[in-house]
Protein backbone atom coordinates (compact mmCIF):
# COMPACT_ATOMS: atom_id res chain seq x y z
CA UNK A 1 0.00 0.00 0.00
CA UNK A 2 1.43 3.34 -1.04
CA UNK A 3 0.38 6.92 -0.28
CA UNK A 4 0.72 9.41 -3.07
CA UNK A 5 -0.07 13.10 -3.43
CA UNK A 6 -3.00 14.31 -5.44
CA UNK A 7 -3.77 17.89 -6.43
CA UNK A 8 -7.37 19.09 -6.19
CA UNK A 9 -8.32 22.15 -8.22
CA UNK A 10 -11.47 24.25 -7.93
CA UNK A 11 -13.25 24.68 -11.27
CA UNK A 12 -16.43 26.44 -12.25
CA UNK A 13 -18.94 24.28 -14.01
CA UNK A 14 -19.08 26.02 -17.37
CA UNK A 15 -17.91 25.03 -20.84
CA UNK A 16 -14.17 25.13 -21.35
CA UNK A 17 -12.91 25.26 -17.76
CA UNK A 18 -11.39 21.80 -17.86
CA UNK A 19 -9.76 22.51 -21.22
CA UNK A 20 -8.30 25.74 -19.78
CA UNK A 21 -6.81 23.77 -16.89
CA UNK A 22 -5.27 21.08 -19.07
CA UNK A 23 -4.06 23.87 -21.39
CA UNK A 24 -2.18 25.54 -18.54
CA UNK A 25 -0.59 22.23 -17.53
CA UNK A 26 0.36 21.45 -21.10
CA UNK A 27 1.94 24.91 -21.57
CA UNK A 28 4.19 24.15 -18.63
CA UNK A 29 5.02 20.63 -19.75
CA UNK A 30 3.26 19.03 -16.83
CA UNK A 31 2.59 15.39 -17.55
CA UNK A 32 -0.56 14.10 -15.91
CA UNK A 33 -0.61 10.52 -14.66
CA UNK A 34 -4.29 10.48 -13.82
CA UNK A 35 -7.25 12.81 -13.59
CA UNK A 36 -10.83 12.67 -12.44
CA UNK A 37 -13.51 15.30 -11.90
CA UNK A 38 -16.15 15.45 -9.22
CA UNK A 39 -18.85 18.01 -9.75
CA UNK A 40 -21.74 19.65 -7.95
CA UNK A 41 -24.33 21.92 -9.59
CA UNK A 42 -22.22 24.91 -10.48
CA UNK A 43 -18.67 23.92 -9.63
CA UNK A 44 -16.39 20.93 -9.66
CA UNK A 45 -13.11 19.63 -8.31
CA UNK A 46 -10.52 18.31 -10.73
CA UNK A 47 -8.21 15.81 -9.07
CA UNK A 48 -4.95 15.17 -10.78
CA UNK A 49 -1.86 13.09 -10.15
CA UNK A 50 1.43 14.34 -11.54
CA UNK A 51 5.12 13.58 -11.07
CA UNK A 52 6.26 16.91 -9.67
CA UNK A 53 3.53 17.95 -7.26
CA UNK A 54 5.16 21.12 -5.94
CA UNK A 55 6.13 22.46 -9.35
CA UNK A 56 2.59 21.83 -10.58
CA UNK A 57 1.10 23.58 -7.55
CA UNK A 58 3.21 26.64 -8.34
CA UNK A 59 2.12 26.58 -11.98
CA UNK A 60 -1.55 26.36 -10.97
CA UNK A 61 -1.36 29.06 -8.29
CA UNK A 62 0.43 31.40 -10.68
CA UNK A 63 -2.39 30.81 -13.16
CA UNK A 64 -4.86 31.91 -10.46
CA UNK A 65 -6.34 28.55 -9.48
CA UNK A 66 -7.36 27.61 -5.97
CA UNK A 67 -5.86 24.20 -5.33
CA UNK A 68 -4.55 21.98 -2.57
CA UNK A 69 -2.60 18.80 -2.04
CA UNK A 70 -4.34 15.78 -0.58
CA UNK A 71 -2.79 12.51 0.45
CA UNK A 72 -4.39 9.56 -1.32
CA UNK A 73 -3.98 5.86 -0.95
CA UNK A 74 -3.00 3.87 -4.01
CA UNK A 75 -3.84 0.22 -4.12
CA UNK A 76 -2.59 -2.18 -6.74
CA UNK A 77 -5.22 -4.62 -7.87
CA UNK A 78 -5.57 -7.58 -10.14
CA UNK A 79 -7.06 -6.94 -13.55
CA UNK A 80 -9.88 -9.44 -13.13
CA UNK A 81 -13.62 -9.32 -12.49
CA UNK A 82 -14.53 -8.64 -8.87
CA UNK A 83 -11.15 -7.20 -7.86
CA UNK A 84 -12.58 -3.70 -7.22
CA UNK A 85 -15.63 -4.91 -5.35
CA UNK A 86 -13.38 -6.98 -3.06
CA UNK A 87 -11.60 -3.80 -2.00
CA UNK A 88 -14.80 -1.76 -1.76
CA UNK A 89 -16.41 -4.45 0.40
CA UNK A 90 -13.49 -4.27 2.79
CA UNK A 91 -13.68 -0.47 3.03
CA UNK A 92 -17.46 -0.57 3.39
CA UNK A 93 -17.27 -3.02 6.28
CA UNK A 94 -14.94 -0.67 8.11
CA UNK A 95 -17.28 2.24 7.44
CA UNK A 96 -14.78 4.12 5.26
CA UNK A 97 -16.33 6.49 2.76
CA UNK A 98 -14.78 6.84 -0.67
CA UNK A 99 -14.66 10.43 -1.98
CA UNK B 1 -30.58 49.53 37.11
CA UNK B 2 -27.07 50.75 37.10
CA UNK B 3 -24.78 53.72 37.33
CA UNK B 4 -24.97 56.73 35.09
CA UNK B 5 -22.56 59.53 34.37
CA UNK B 6 -25.39 62.04 33.94
CA UNK B 7 -28.33 60.41 35.74
CA UNK B 8 -30.70 63.38 35.44
CA UNK B 9 -30.19 63.33 31.66
CA UNK B 10 -29.89 59.63 30.95
CA UNK B 11 -33.02 58.65 32.85
CA UNK B 12 -35.13 61.73 32.09
CA UNK B 13 -38.77 61.27 31.14
CA UNK B 14 -39.64 61.11 27.45
CA UNK B 15 -41.59 64.38 27.84
CA UNK B 16 -38.53 66.06 29.32
CA UNK B 17 -36.29 64.80 26.50
CA UNK B 18 -38.78 66.02 23.91
CA UNK B 19 -38.82 69.42 25.57
CA UNK B 20 -35.00 69.68 25.49
CA UNK B 21 -34.99 68.68 21.85
CA UNK B 22 -37.78 71.06 20.86
CA UNK B 23 -36.18 74.01 22.55
CA UNK B 24 -32.73 73.09 21.25
CA UNK B 25 -34.00 72.73 17.70
CA UNK B 26 -35.77 76.10 17.66
CA UNK B 27 -32.63 77.83 18.99
CA UNK B 28 -30.33 76.00 16.61
CA UNK B 29 -32.40 76.79 13.53
CA UNK B 30 -32.43 80.47 14.45
CA UNK B 31 -28.69 80.44 15.03
CA UNK B 32 -27.78 78.86 11.72
CA UNK B 33 -30.30 80.92 9.75
CA UNK B 34 -28.75 84.10 11.09
CA UNK B 35 -25.09 83.07 11.00
CA UNK B 36 -24.60 80.54 8.21
CA UNK B 37 -25.40 81.69 4.66
CA UNK B 38 -25.21 78.11 3.44
CA UNK B 39 -28.03 77.07 5.77
CA UNK B 40 -30.05 80.20 5.05
CA UNK B 41 -29.88 79.47 1.30
CA UNK B 42 -30.88 75.87 1.80
CA UNK B 43 -33.82 76.87 3.97
CA UNK B 44 -34.93 79.55 1.56
CA UNK B 45 -34.81 77.04 -1.28
CA UNK B 46 -36.99 74.74 0.80
CA UNK B 47 -39.33 77.60 1.65
CA UNK B 48 -38.86 77.46 5.44
CA UNK B 49 -37.82 80.15 7.89
CA UNK B 50 -37.15 79.92 11.64
CA UNK B 51 -40.74 81.16 12.14
CA UNK B 52 -42.01 77.83 10.84
CA UNK B 53 -40.09 75.84 13.43
CA UNK B 54 -41.86 75.73 16.79
CA UNK B 55 -40.58 72.41 18.06
CA UNK B 56 -39.69 68.83 17.29
CA UNK B 57 -42.95 68.36 15.38
CA UNK B 58 -41.66 70.76 12.71
CA UNK B 59 -38.32 69.02 12.18
CA UNK B 60 -39.58 67.30 9.03
CA UNK B 61 -40.03 70.68 7.33
CA UNK B 62 -36.28 71.28 7.30
CA UNK B 63 -34.13 70.17 4.35
CA UNK B 64 -31.69 67.31 4.72
CA UNK B 65 -27.95 67.85 4.78
CA UNK B 66 -25.64 65.34 3.07
CA UNK B 67 -21.95 64.66 2.80
CA UNK B 68 -22.07 66.51 -0.54
CA UNK B 69 -23.15 69.65 1.32
CA UNK B 70 -20.20 69.24 3.67
CA UNK B 71 -17.86 68.91 0.70
CA UNK B 72 -19.38 71.90 -1.04
CA UNK B 73 -19.14 74.04 2.07
CA UNK B 74 -15.57 72.88 2.84
CA UNK B 75 -13.82 74.08 4.89
CA UNK B 76 -15.63 76.95 6.68
CA UNK B 77 -19.02 77.12 4.96
CA UNK B 78 -21.09 75.47 7.71
CA UNK B 79 -19.50 77.14 10.71
CA UNK B 80 -21.94 78.81 13.05
CA UNK B 81 -19.27 80.47 15.21
CA UNK B 82 -16.16 82.49 14.28
CA UNK B 83 -12.94 80.51 13.99
CA UNK B 84 -11.52 82.36 16.97
CA UNK B 85 -14.11 80.67 19.22
CA UNK B 86 -12.95 77.24 18.08
CA UNK B 87 -10.35 75.18 19.91
CA UNK B 88 -10.13 71.95 17.89
CA UNK B 89 -10.41 70.38 14.48
CA UNK B 90 -11.04 66.69 13.79
CA UNK B 91 -11.41 65.06 10.43
CA UNK B 92 -12.73 61.95 8.74
CA UNK B 93 -10.44 59.54 6.94
CA UNK B 94 -12.24 60.47 3.71
CA UNK B 95 -11.47 57.67 1.30
CA UNK B 96 -13.46 59.33 -1.48
CA UNK B 97 -13.37 62.97 -2.41
CA UNK B 98 -12.50 65.74 -0.03
CA UNK B 99 -12.27 65.00 3.66
CA UNK B 100 -14.82 66.27 6.10
CA UNK B 101 -13.44 68.71 8.65
CA UNK B 102 -15.36 69.38 11.88
CA UNK B 103 -14.78 72.34 14.21
CA UNK B 104 -15.27 72.37 17.97
CA UNK B 105 -15.60 75.08 20.59
CA UNK B 106 -14.60 74.16 24.14
CA UNK B 107 -18.28 73.47 24.89
CA UNK B 108 -18.47 71.17 21.88
CA UNK B 109 -15.46 69.24 23.17
CA UNK B 110 -17.00 69.05 26.65
CA UNK B 111 -20.27 67.73 25.26
CA UNK B 112 -18.47 65.10 23.19
CA UNK B 113 -16.28 64.00 26.07
CA UNK B 114 -19.31 63.79 28.33
CA UNK B 115 -20.91 61.41 25.82
CA UNK B 116 -17.78 59.24 25.95
CA UNK B 117 -17.78 59.34 29.75
CA UNK B 118 -21.38 58.09 29.70
CA UNK B 119 -20.28 55.21 27.45
CA UNK B 120 -17.50 54.32 29.89
CA UNK B 121 -19.86 54.34 32.87
CA UNK B 122 -22.40 52.24 30.94
CA UNK B 123 -19.60 49.71 30.43
CA UNK B 124 -19.04 49.59 34.18
CA UNK B 125 -16.35 52.27 34.35
CA UNK B 126 -15.61 54.36 37.46
CA UNK B 127 -12.89 56.77 38.50
CA UNK B 128 -10.97 53.80 39.88
CA UNK B 129 -10.54 52.25 36.46
CA UNK B 130 -7.46 52.26 34.28
CA UNK B 131 -8.65 53.10 30.79
CA UNK B 132 -6.40 51.84 28.02
CA UNK B 133 -7.11 53.77 24.82
CA UNK B 134 -5.74 51.98 21.77
CA UNK B 135 -7.69 53.95 19.19
CA UNK B 136 -5.56 56.13 16.95
CA UNK B 137 -4.90 59.67 18.20
CA UNK B 138 -4.83 62.55 15.78
CA UNK B 139 -7.39 63.82 13.32
CA UNK B 140 -9.33 60.59 13.85
CA UNK B 141 -11.86 61.06 16.66
CA UNK B 142 -11.44 57.61 18.28
CA UNK B 143 -8.43 58.30 20.52
CA UNK B 144 -9.23 61.91 21.53
CA UNK B 145 -12.88 61.04 22.25
CA UNK B 146 -12.38 58.15 24.63
CA UNK B 147 -9.32 59.85 26.12
CA UNK B 148 -11.45 62.88 26.99
CA UNK B 149 -14.28 60.73 28.30
CA UNK B 150 -11.92 58.90 30.59
CA UNK B 151 -10.55 62.23 31.91
CA UNK B 152 -14.08 63.48 32.58
CA UNK B 153 -14.79 60.34 34.55
CA UNK B 154 -11.56 60.76 36.50
CA UNK B 155 -10.15 57.39 35.48
CA UNK B 156 -6.44 56.86 34.97
CA UNK B 157 -6.03 57.20 31.23
CA UNK B 158 -3.42 55.39 29.17
CA UNK B 159 -3.16 57.20 25.82
CA UNK B 160 -1.62 54.22 24.04
CA UNK B 161 -2.82 54.99 20.51
CA UNK B 162 -2.80 52.14 18.00
CA UNK B 163 -0.04 49.71 17.03
CA UNK B 164 3.00 48.27 18.81
CA UNK B 165 1.15 45.31 20.24
CA UNK B 166 4.05 44.21 22.48
CA UNK B 167 4.07 47.55 24.26
CA UNK B 168 0.27 47.52 24.50
CA UNK B 169 0.38 44.15 26.27
CA UNK B 170 3.24 45.18 28.52
CA UNK B 171 1.41 48.30 29.72
CA UNK B 172 -1.77 46.30 30.06
CA UNK B 173 -0.12 43.80 32.39
CA UNK B 174 2.23 46.20 34.25
CA UNK B 175 -0.30 48.98 34.81
CA UNK B 176 -3.31 46.70 35.16
CA UNK B 177 -5.58 48.25 32.58
CA UNK B 178 -9.21 47.46 33.35
CA UNK B 179 -11.04 48.92 30.34
CA UNK B 180 -9.75 48.72 26.78
CA UNK B 181 -11.00 51.02 24.01
CA UNK B 182 -10.12 50.15 20.40
CA UNK B 183 -11.55 48.80 17.18
CA UNK B 184 -13.13 45.34 17.47
CA UNK B 185 -10.66 43.89 14.98
CA UNK B 186 -7.72 45.17 17.02
CA UNK B 187 -9.35 43.76 20.16
CA UNK B 188 -9.55 40.35 18.49
CA UNK B 189 -5.91 40.63 17.48
CA UNK B 190 -4.83 41.73 20.95
CA UNK B 191 -6.76 38.83 22.49
CA UNK B 192 -5.00 36.39 20.23
CA UNK B 193 -1.59 37.87 20.99
CA UNK B 194 -2.23 37.83 24.75
CA UNK B 195 -3.30 34.20 24.67
CA UNK B 196 -0.38 33.20 22.45
CA UNK B 197 2.01 34.68 24.99
CA UNK B 198 0.21 32.85 27.77
CA UNK B 199 -0.54 36.16 29.55
CA UNK B 200 -4.29 35.72 29.97
CA UNK B 201 -3.84 35.43 33.78
CA UNK B 202 -1.73 38.58 33.91
CA UNK B 203 -4.32 40.95 32.46
CA UNK B 204 -6.95 42.70 34.56
CA UNK B 205 -9.40 43.81 31.89
CA UNK B 206 -13.09 43.70 32.76
CA UNK B 207 -14.63 45.53 29.81
CA UNK B 208 -13.94 46.77 26.32
CA UNK B 209 -15.51 49.56 24.28
CA UNK B 210 -15.22 48.76 20.62
CA UNK B 211 -16.32 50.88 17.69
CA UNK B 212 -15.37 52.66 14.47
CA UNK B 213 -16.02 49.58 12.36
CA UNK B 214 -18.68 46.96 11.76
CA UNK B 215 -18.57 43.86 13.96
CA UNK B 216 -20.86 40.96 14.68
CA UNK B 217 -22.36 39.22 17.71
CA UNK B 218 -20.06 36.31 16.92
CA UNK B 219 -17.02 38.58 17.18
CA UNK B 220 -18.36 39.95 20.44
CA UNK B 221 -18.66 36.46 21.83
CA UNK B 222 -15.15 35.49 20.70
CA UNK B 223 -13.54 38.62 22.17
CA UNK B 224 -15.45 38.25 25.44
CA UNK B 225 -14.37 34.63 25.77
CA UNK B 226 -10.75 35.23 24.78
CA UNK B 227 -10.21 38.14 27.19
CA UNK B 228 -12.75 37.30 29.89
CA UNK B 229 -14.43 40.69 29.53
CA UNK B 230 -17.75 42.26 28.55
CA UNK B 231 -17.55 43.87 25.11
CA UNK B 232 -19.60 47.00 24.42
CA UNK B 233 -20.36 48.72 21.15
CA UNK B 234 -20.03 52.47 20.62
CA UNK B 235 -21.18 54.52 17.63
CA UNK B 236 -20.39 57.95 16.35
CA UNK B 237 -19.27 60.02 13.43
CA UNK B 238 -16.95 62.98 13.18
CA UNK B 239 -19.61 65.13 11.53
CA UNK B 240 -21.81 64.86 14.61
CA UNK B 241 -18.98 64.86 17.21
CA UNK B 242 -17.16 61.52 17.25
CA UNK B 243 -17.55 58.27 19.19
CA UNK B 244 -20.23 58.39 21.86
CA UNK B 245 -23.14 59.68 19.78
CA UNK B 246 -24.60 56.42 21.04
CA UNK B 247 -23.30 53.67 23.31
CA UNK B 248 -24.24 50.28 24.61
CA UNK B 249 -25.42 49.55 28.16
CA UNK B 250 -25.34 46.40 30.28
CA UNK B 251 -28.20 44.94 28.24
CA UNK B 252 -25.99 44.87 25.09
CA UNK B 253 -29.03 45.01 22.82
CA UNK B 254 -28.46 48.27 21.00
CA UNK B 255 -26.91 51.67 21.61
CA UNK B 256 -28.58 54.51 23.56
CA UNK B 257 -28.40 57.76 21.59
CA UNK B 258 -27.49 60.81 23.68
CA UNK B 259 -30.81 62.49 22.98
CA UNK B 260 -30.19 65.51 25.15
CA UNK B 261 -27.65 66.57 22.49
CA UNK B 262 -28.72 64.79 19.31
CA UNK B 263 -32.06 64.23 17.62
CA UNK B 264 -32.25 60.95 15.73
CA UNK B 265 -34.66 60.13 12.91
CA UNK B 266 -34.90 57.15 10.60
CA UNK B 267 -36.01 57.87 7.06
CA UNK B 268 -36.79 56.00 3.88
CA UNK B 269 -33.56 56.68 1.95
CA UNK B 270 -35.39 56.81 -1.38
CA UNK B 271 -38.24 59.16 -0.47
CA UNK B 272 -36.96 60.99 2.60
CA UNK B 273 -40.16 60.09 4.47
CA UNK B 274 -39.71 59.77 8.25
CA UNK B 275 -40.32 56.19 9.41
CA UNK B 276 -41.84 55.09 12.71
CA UNK B 277 -39.73 53.37 15.39
CA UNK B 278 -39.06 49.73 14.61
CA UNK B 279 -38.69 50.29 10.88
CA UNK B 280 -35.40 49.95 9.07
CA UNK B 281 -34.09 53.04 7.31
CA UNK B 282 -31.36 55.65 7.09
CA UNK B 283 -30.27 57.29 10.31
CA UNK B 284 -30.44 61.10 10.35
CA UNK B 285 -28.98 63.30 13.09
CA UNK B 286 -29.54 66.87 14.19
CA UNK B 287 -26.75 67.99 16.53
CA UNK B 288 -28.65 70.98 17.91
CA UNK B 289 -26.37 71.53 20.91
CA UNK B 290 -23.20 71.98 18.93
CA UNK B 291 -21.93 75.57 18.79
CA UNK B 292 -19.31 75.62 16.05
CA UNK B 293 -20.57 72.99 13.66
CA UNK B 294 -24.23 72.15 14.26
CA UNK B 295 -25.68 69.87 11.59
CA UNK B 296 -29.39 69.81 10.86
CA UNK B 297 -30.92 66.60 9.53
CA UNK B 298 -27.58 65.15 8.50
CA UNK B 299 -27.98 61.91 6.55
CA UNK B 300 -25.50 59.36 7.90
CA UNK B 301 -26.12 56.76 5.13
CA UNK B 302 -26.11 54.19 7.93
CA UNK B 303 -29.13 51.91 7.93
CA UNK B 304 -30.53 51.02 11.33
CA UNK B 305 -33.66 50.61 13.43
CA UNK B 306 -34.66 52.77 16.41
CA UNK B 307 -36.41 51.36 19.46
CA UNK B 308 -37.94 53.18 22.43
CA UNK B 309 -38.79 50.04 24.35
CA UNK B 310 -38.00 50.26 28.04
CA UNK B 311 -34.42 49.24 28.76
CA UNK B 312 -33.47 47.27 31.85
CA UNK B 313 -30.55 49.65 32.49
CA UNK B 314 -33.02 52.43 33.32
CA UNK B 315 -31.89 54.78 30.56
CA UNK B 316 -34.72 56.42 28.66
CA UNK B 317 -32.70 57.44 25.59
CA UNK B 318 -33.81 55.81 22.34
CA UNK B 319 -31.76 52.80 21.24
CA UNK B 320 -30.37 52.16 17.75
CA UNK B 321 -29.27 48.86 16.30
CA UNK B 322 -25.76 48.46 14.96
CA UNK B 323 -25.65 49.85 11.43
CA UNK B 324 -27.18 47.11 9.27
CA UNK B 325 -25.84 48.45 6.02
CA UNK B 326 -25.37 51.58 3.96
CA UNK B 327 -28.07 53.41 2.09
CA UNK B 328 -25.83 54.55 -0.75
CA UNK B 329 -26.20 51.39 -2.73
CA UNK B 330 -29.56 50.04 -1.64
CA UNK B 331 -31.36 47.63 -3.96
CA UNK B 332 -35.00 46.67 -3.76
CA UNK B 333 -35.44 43.00 -4.58
CA UNK B 334 -38.87 41.39 -4.30
CA UNK B 335 -39.94 44.49 -2.42
CA UNK B 336 -37.24 43.99 0.20
CA UNK B 337 -34.43 46.49 0.82
CA UNK B 338 -31.10 44.82 0.22
CA UNK B 339 -27.76 46.46 0.96
CA UNK B 340 -24.61 45.04 -0.61
CA UNK B 341 -22.84 45.73 2.68
CA UNK B 342 -25.21 43.28 4.42
CA UNK B 343 -24.15 40.60 1.97
CA UNK B 344 -20.51 41.54 2.50
CA UNK B 345 -20.94 41.14 6.26
CA UNK B 346 -22.38 37.66 5.85
CA UNK B 347 -19.55 36.64 3.53
CA UNK B 348 -16.87 37.89 5.90
CA UNK B 349 -18.57 36.15 8.84
CA UNK B 350 -18.44 32.89 6.97
CA UNK B 351 -14.78 33.11 6.06
CA UNK B 352 -15.17 34.16 2.44
CA UNK B 353 -13.29 37.07 0.94
CA UNK B 354 -15.18 40.28 0.26
CA UNK B 355 -14.79 39.57 -3.44
CA UNK B 356 -18.36 39.20 -4.54
CA UNK B 357 -20.81 40.33 -7.12
CA UNK B 358 -24.55 40.66 -6.85
CA UNK B 359 -26.63 40.01 -9.93
CA UNK B 360 -30.25 41.06 -9.79
CA UNK B 361 -32.57 40.00 -12.56
CA UNK B 362 -36.27 39.93 -13.27
CA UNK B 363 -37.86 37.09 -15.18
CA UNK B 364 -41.62 36.79 -15.65
CA UNK B 365 -42.15 39.68 -13.22
CA UNK B 366 -40.27 37.90 -10.47
CA UNK B 367 -37.02 39.25 -9.06
CA UNK B 368 -34.05 37.02 -8.44
CA UNK B 369 -30.76 37.71 -6.73
CA UNK B 370 -27.56 35.80 -7.26
CA UNK B 371 -24.43 36.29 -5.19
CA UNK B 372 -21.20 35.31 -6.89
CA UNK B 373 -18.39 34.59 -4.49
CA UNK B 374 -14.78 33.97 -5.40
CA UNK B 375 -13.36 30.74 -4.04
CA UNK B 376 -10.42 31.20 -1.67
CA UNK B 377 -7.74 28.72 -0.57
CA UNK B 378 -9.19 28.85 2.96
CA UNK B 379 -12.68 27.85 1.86
CA UNK B 380 -11.57 25.20 -0.61
CA UNK B 381 -11.61 21.54 0.24
CA UNK B 382 -10.88 18.37 -1.65
CA UNK B 383 -14.29 17.12 -0.54
CA UNK B 384 -17.30 18.26 -2.55
CA UNK B 385 -19.57 17.62 0.40
CA UNK B 386 -17.63 20.09 2.57
CA UNK B 387 -17.84 22.82 -0.04
CA UNK B 388 -21.54 22.28 -0.65
CA UNK B 389 -22.23 22.22 3.09
CA UNK B 390 -20.44 25.59 3.46
CA UNK B 391 -22.40 26.86 0.47
CA UNK B 392 -25.67 25.83 2.12
CA UNK B 393 -24.70 27.55 5.36
CA UNK B 394 -24.02 30.70 3.39
CA UNK B 395 -27.39 30.52 1.65
CA UNK B 396 -29.13 30.11 5.02
CA UNK B 397 -27.19 33.02 6.56
CA UNK B 398 -28.03 35.26 3.60
CA UNK B 399 -31.69 34.28 3.91
CA UNK B 400 -31.74 35.24 7.57
CA UNK B 401 -29.89 38.53 6.93
CA UNK B 402 -31.82 39.65 3.85
CA UNK B 403 -35.17 38.01 4.41
CA UNK B 404 -35.18 36.66 0.88
CA UNK B 405 -33.58 33.71 -0.85
CA UNK B 406 -30.39 34.41 -2.77
CA UNK B 407 -28.67 31.96 -5.08
CA UNK B 408 -24.99 31.50 -4.22
CA UNK B 409 -22.56 30.77 -7.01
CA UNK B 410 -18.96 29.93 -6.23
CA UNK B 411 -16.64 31.20 -8.93
CA UNK B 412 -12.94 30.96 -9.65
CA UNK B 413 -10.58 33.50 -8.08
CA UNK B 414 -10.22 36.81 -9.92
CA UNK B 415 -13.13 35.96 -12.19
CA UNK B 416 -15.29 38.83 -10.95
CA UNK B 417 -15.14 41.70 -13.40
CA UNK B 418 -13.06 44.61 -12.24
CA UNK B 419 -13.29 48.03 -13.76
CA UNK B 420 -10.28 50.22 -13.12
CA UNK B 421 -9.11 47.81 -10.45
CA UNK B 422 -12.34 47.97 -8.45
CA UNK B 423 -14.77 45.08 -8.58
CA UNK B 424 -18.20 45.88 -9.97
CA UNK B 425 -20.35 44.91 -7.00
CA UNK B 426 -23.84 45.10 -8.37
CA UNK B 427 -25.21 44.24 -11.77
CA UNK B 428 -28.90 45.09 -11.98
CA UNK B 429 -30.29 43.63 -15.18
CA UNK B 430 -33.80 44.91 -14.50
CA UNK B 431 -33.11 48.43 -15.82
CA UNK B 432 -35.62 49.83 -13.36
CA UNK B 433 -34.42 53.39 -13.53
CA UNK B 434 -34.04 53.74 -17.27
CA UNK B 435 -36.58 54.95 -19.82
ZN1 LIG C 1 -29.97 50.34 28.35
Amino acid sequence: MVYTQQISVFLENRPGTLAELTGVLCDHNVDMRAMCVADAMDFGIARIIVDDVYNTMTVLKDAGYVCQITKVLTIEMQDEPGALSKILDLLGKEGINLE
Amino acid sequence: MGNYFSPEKETASREQIREWQSKGLVDCVKRVYENVPYYRNKMEEAGVTPDDIHGLEDLHKLPFLTKDDLREAYPYGLMARPLTDCVRIQSTSGTTGRRVVAFYTQNDIDLWEECCARALVAAGGTKDDVVHVSYGYGLFTGGPGLNGGSHKLGSLTLPMSSGNTDRQIQFMTDLQSTIICCTPSYAAYLAESINERGLRDKIHLKAGIFGAEAWTEEMRHDIEQALGIKAYDIYGLTEISGPGVSFECSEQTGMHINEDYFIAEVINPKTGEVLPDGEKGELVFTSFSKEAFPLIRYRTKDICILSREKCSCGRTFVKMTKPLGRSDDMLIVKGVNVFPSQIETVLLNHGYAANYQIIVDRQKNSDSIEVRVEMTPEMFSDELSKITAREKELVAALKSMLGIYAVVRLVEPKSIIRSEGKAVRVIDRRNLYKG
